[in-house]
């Protein structure tokens, strides 16, 4: 490298690696790598107070142990597990949402009946005003 | 009009031809969302006018000879001006990639034609080459930030607006008698090969500063496209910076090794900050601004000046093209991979997060359903989810700490995805290296 130039391409030059130095003095190669526990060896259990903590943890570890037995990371495990269990959920959503609808379908019904006796006999008998007869009423 | 004015003039719309190989970049997820479409999909916006320019640049080779290089450039930057303006107003995906092919048929011609008339109207033909180099130089690295301000400030469809008030004004400079341009001394077609060989890698190689970190930084930091512009001005500072250092094949050899520092860089990112794209981002800039404006002047230097001329902007966009052929697919399998392990890490600190199991399973239900809805490539946004649930004291403070590690880990995880794709843009620098050494070979007595 030689010139009037040398100096400065030489600073650039040592600019750009001073760059990739910091990058990696700022932990580039493991940046982002996600790195997860291995299920087979104990971790640090949670800590917390009360019986939804404790039973958490003992769940966990439960995961940890089949997951250790499948060779699956513990996390791996859940999204499988939870992939059906979405399943399951959405499938008692429809069916609520189902159960609502005919809820509602029979209630219409219902009420349709409740109003049937009366509507025809009065289109029967246009002005009258008294009451009918239970004979009528089961027609 | 003066000789001075139509230059420059001529050398905006060379710019402009440049620009728009990289100019709809940060556009790109206004695309998607307003044509209901995939990455890939969209990505052909991109893909056909660089192809268009490359196609058409080489069929021109002979071509361009024949025709008087003011009638070439006129033709081709009123196709140019009309497809920009059809491409404004484009209905459809399909439109807008038909529209940009023949915006991109345009642009060659006008590179085609435009280099001859550089060298008539400069004060020496080696002026007008330095001048039609450096202005494709900076239309290329100023191209992602413009159309990012264009399309944060208004709207997509404002990029191609914009390009035709330049256009038209460039048409104007055409009109009327042009000063012919004198051919130069023959010089050796080896300097050329080499050079045009080391443009199309450099070119190449400009991927990852030009297309991958726009998306890096839209879609998986969420920077709006203002400030992503904003970030990827760092490229165009750093080329107009070299403009300070003289020419030289120390230039050219540093240029190509600081190119391939500022890709490993990007490669290399050890946060989210983005502090650490800029500074990258600055590196390939000087790299670019140390190796294009000179490889182009070799490239141009002892040929016919049309047929040259064209020879190197179809290696420029064929290297593009070819590039994000290789990169684009490398990058599509790798965040395929990268979503499986961000959506890991991510069960990983619900998992351990320090909540109820009445609130934690339903909103791990909830974060599933919203990764299952996410495009792919883009990182899901838990904000609803989040938000919606009612909670106070230590289980909100542990919810926003839950949140906000998710978004990192996430972002962290994606980000690595686009690794080997830098790496690969960062070899394609240190490949063009290779025709530098030819060069210096075919400049020796």
């Amino acid at each position: 490298m030689s010139g009037r130039n040398g100096p400065l391409l030489g600073a650039i030059l040592l600019a750009a690696a001073g760059l990739l130095a910091a990058e990696l003095a700022a932990g580039a190669l493991g940046h982002g790598a996600g790195t997860l526990h291995d299920p087979c060896t104990p971790r640090r259990a949670a800590t917390g107070p009360g019986g939804d903590r404790t039973a958490q943890r003992f769940v966990l570890r439960g995961l940890d142990e089949v997951a250790c037995r499948t060779g699956r990371s513990r996390e791996q495990l859940v999204l499988d597990l939870a992939d059906r269990g979405i399943d399951v959920v959405e499938a008692i959503e429809r069916l609520q949402s189902r159960l609502e609808d005919w809820r509602e379908r029979l209630e219409e019904i219902l009420g349709g009946l409740a109003r049937a006796p009366s509507e025809p006999t009065a289109r029967a008998r246009p002005g009258s005003d008294h009451a009918p007869c239970p004979a009528e009423r089961r027609i | 009009m003066g000789r001075r004015l139509r230059l420059w003039l001529l050398g905006a719309a060379v710019a402009l031809a440049f620009a728009d190989s990289s100019i709809v970049v940060l556009a790109l997820p206004d695309l998607i969302g307003e044509f209901e479409t995939s990455v890939t999909g969209v990505s052909f916006v991109v893909t056909a006018y660089n192809l268009a320019v490359a196609v058409a640049a080489l069929a021109l080779v002979r071509g361009a000879r024949q025709i008087r290089p003011a009638r070439l450039a006129a033709g081709g930057l009123a196709l140019f001006l009309v497809a920009s303006l059809a491409c404004a107003a484009a209905p459809g995906l399909e439109a807008l990639i038909a529209f940009r092919s023949l915006q991109g048929l345009g642009g060659a011609a006008l590179l085609a034609g435009s280099l001859p008339l550089a060298r008539g109207l400069a004060r020496t033909p080696e002026h007008g080459v330095s001048f039609w180099a450096l202005a494709g130089a900076v239309g290329a690295a100023v191209g992602p930030a413009a159309g990012g301000a264009l399309t944060q400030a208004f709207d997509w469809r404002a990029i191609f607006l914009a390009q035709a008030p330049v256009a038209a004004a460039a048409l104007l400079a055409l009109v009327g008698t042009l000063p012919a341009e004198a051919p130069g001394p023959r010089g050796p077609a080896s300097r050329r090969a080499a050079a045009n060989t080391a443009l199309a890698l450099v070119s190449g190689a400009l991927v990852g500063a030009l297309f991958l970190v726009v998306l890096l930084l839209i879609d998986v930091w969420r920077l709006s496209p203002l400030a992503a512009a904003a970030v990827v001005s760092a490229v165009p500072a750093g080329t107009l910076a070299a403009r300070v250092l003289a020419a030289g094949l120390a230039a050219l050899v540093t240029g190509g090794l600081v190119l391939a520092a500022g890709l490993a860089a990007l490669a290399l990112l050890p946060g989210s900050h983005t502090a650490w794209p800029v500074a990258a981002l600055a590196c390939c800039g000087l790299g670019l601004g140390l190796t294009v404006p000179p490889l182009t002047r070799a490239a141009l230097s002892g040929g016919e000046p049309a047929a040259s001329g064209t020879w190197t902007v179809g290696a420029r966009h064929l290297g593009l093209v070819a590039a994000l052929a290789v990169a684009t697919p490398l990058l599509a399998h790798d965040l395929d991979r990268g979503g499986v392990r961000a959506e890991r890490a991510g069960a990983a600190l619900v998992l351990d997060a320090r909540l109820d199991v009445a609130t934690k399973v339903p909103l791990a239900i909830d974060l599933a359903r919203e990764i299952e809805r996410t495009p792919h490539g883009s990182l899901p946004d838990f904000d609803r989810q989040f938000a919606e649930r009612r909670a106070g004291g230590a289980e909100r403070t542990e919810l926003d700490r839950l949140r906000a590690g998710l978004e990192e880990t996430m972002r962290a995880v994606v980000t690595r995805s686009f690794r080997r794709s830098f790496a690969f843009c960062a070899l394609l620098a240190l490949l063009a290296l290779v025709p530098l050494a030819l060069l210096r070979r075919a400049e020796a007595p």
